[in-house]
């Protein structure tokens, strides 16, 4: 009675265990803007889905979940639709770029080691940056004699911001830089996404916060904006050449997740921009360690099937 | 009247399939030969019955096609991090294989010597690339269809009901379980007596998705992409009208 079967990926589920883990995944895209793929493939492959099937079905999910959250931040002010569509023309060519990248680095052989300590550094360091940049600043609100600050002296980085050309405001993020820097940013994050075979969110969120300088806000919604049309691509491509979405799967996730992501919203514009960062940060090192751990740790069984995350 | 027609003509089918008197006594009968599966579908028992010779032990396989599987091998690389280190394919493996048994302990399972045991099976699997150590890298295999639940065992599943000088009949629910998907599958009937088959059987079960799950799985399949654009429109309604309904309760202001 409350299973239902999954054509594609053959086997079936309980409606409710789907539903409340869609429901789960979409709080977390709500807050933090991101799709939660890195949750939701290994739960969905421990529940015996095939792993193809579940990163396929996931993303088309995503579809649903990101389409809520931007609506929600969209209301709220959240979404930079400038920004987003230039990260968003940087991240398709990226990815088309990252595709043939990965494909010479398999031919040099031993890519995938190198591939996996490249992600396994990043998200620590990018974590452990995060974290502690947000708990300081944390620190200095609550004592605020401390948060006068002399003016800073501009870094290289913001010199380098002003000298580039094509300078154009961004309203919603309030920030003035070249076109060209997101462009960049997009490429270089559409490229990572590919070589790692993630969504790139975990990637995307410290870009906008620290590398385009956007308030945290406003990057959960415009990287949510994103992160719609990327998913959206996506679920098409995986239909086409893999048949690997499940439609009933995605579904069930969906019920969940659009609802998730609303709460989520909600929830998010309650907490500040530092305790956001420092939430987001505790679960990119979290996912960190526990990859370091699967590295480490001697597998139960040492064949696995192709696919998934 | 029409079941004294049916029993005649059981008894003579059952006749002229019996080779000797060894093969007569062994007989195998399934509750139903198709399943069908529909939107709501969650597995599925089977009610096997029969008789084997007396004295002898039964043992109920169900197997599906063979097919030929492409793994990852999982290895240290530099020494110290666990990987994917290559691949492994796996030729000749049935998608499916459930052993049943009538011996409490199922060490009929283990005699290789006998065509249903997992030794049997090792034999017809082939390992690429040769050359690996092929007894290691088919444990791993099982272990990996054990936990996928294809591929099972049962021992003392089996369960007497009568037993004669003729022979001994038995019953045995077999369990079917989801990810047994749309195919067409063997149930085979082995007795087993000092060490050696002395009587085989066999049915046929076909598994078929009916309904919305056909419908859907030949959208997928046969108009990819008009499936993943109405995958796509379906999930951008939802989120809308989530989006809608919570504006409408007052959720966001």
């Amino acid at each position: 009675m409350w299973h239902m079967y999954l054509p594609i990926a053959g086997n079936s589920v309980n409606i409710l265990l789907i539903f409340g883990l869609g429901g789960f995944v979409g709080l977390l895209s709500g807050i933090f803007g991101v799709g939660g793929g890195f949750l939701m493939t290994p739960l969905l492959i421990m529940f015996g889905i095939p792993p193809t099937v579940a990163a396929a079905s996931d993303s088309n999910q995503i579809v649903g979940a990101s389409t809520s959250g931007t609506l929600a931040h969209w209301r709220l002010g959240n979404v930079d639709v400038k920004m987003g569509i230039l990260l968003l023309i940087g991240g398709i060519v990226g990815g088309t770029v990252g595709v043939q990248v990965i494909k010479v680095l398999r031919a040099m052989g031993n890519a995938d080691f190198l591939i996996t300590i490249t992600y396994v550094l990043m998200l620590g360091g990018v974590g452990s940056y995060m974290f502690i940049e947000s708990l300081q600043s944390l620190k200095k609100a609550k004592e605020p004699a401390a948060a006068e600050e002399a003016p800073k002296k501009e870094s290289a980085y913001a010199r380098m911001l002003a000298a580039m050309p094509l300078q154009t405001r961004f309203e919603k993020s309030g920030v003035e830089m070249s076109l060209l820097l997101p462009l960049l940013l997009g490429i270089l994050v559409g490229v990572l996404a590919a070589i790692m075979g993630v969504g790139g969110g975990f990637i995307m969120v410290p870009v906008m916060v620290y590398l385009l300088r956007m308030p945290m806000h406003v990057v959960v919604g415009t990287s949510l904006f994103q992160i719609l049309f990327t998913c959206v691509n996506v679920t098409i491509m995986q239909s086409v050449s893999n048949h690997t979405v499940d439609f009933v799967l995605a579904v069930l996730l969906l019920l969940g997740s659009t609802i998730g992501a609303q709460v989520g919203t909600q929830i998010g514009k309650k907490l500040k921009g530092d305790q956001l960062k420092i939430l987001l940060a505790s679960i990119v090192l979290l996912v960190c360690v526990k990859m370091l751990l699967q590295l480490l740790l001697t597998p139960d069984i040492l064949v696995a099937m192709k696919g998934g995350h | 009247m029409k079941n004294v027609w049916k029993g005649i003509l059981l008894a003579a089918v059952l006749a002229l399939a019996g080779l000797g008197p060894a093969l007569a006594a062994t007989s195998l009968q399934i509750d139903k030969s198709r399943v069908e599966i529909s939107a709501f579908y969650n597995g599925t028992v089977i009610r096997a019955t029969g008789a084997v010779p007396a004295g002898a032990e039964a043992v109920v396989r169900v197997s599906g096609k063979p097919e030929t599987l492409h793994l990852k091998k999982k290895g240290k690389a530099a020494g110290v991090l666990w990987m994917n280190v290559g691949d492994l394919t796996f030729a000749n493996a049935p998608k499916v294989y459930m052993l049943y048994s009538s011996d409490k302990d199922g060490a009929l399972f283990d005699k290789p010597e006998l065509e249903f045991s997992y030794g049997a099976l090792e034999r017809r699997v082939e390992i690429e690339p040769a050359g690996e150590d092929k007894g290691f890298w088919f444990g791993e295999f099982l272990k990996l269809k054990k936990e996928n639940k294809v591929y099972a065992e049962y021992p003392g599943a089996i369960v007497w009901d009568e037993e004669s000088a003729a022979g001994r009949t038995f019953h045995v629910d077999l369990v079917i379980p989801p990810r047994m998907g749309e195919d067409d599958y063997s149930i085979d009937l082995y007795a087993v007596k000092d060490g050696a088959i002395v009587g085989t059987a066999s049915r046929k079960l076909e598994i078929r998705q009916v309904g919305f799950p056909k419908k859907l799985t030949s959208l997928a399949f046969d108009h990819a992409l008009l499936y993943g654009v109405f995958s796509v429109l379906i999930a951008v309604a939802a989120g809308l009208l989530m989006g809608v309904l919570f504006k409408d309760k007052g959720g966001a202001h």
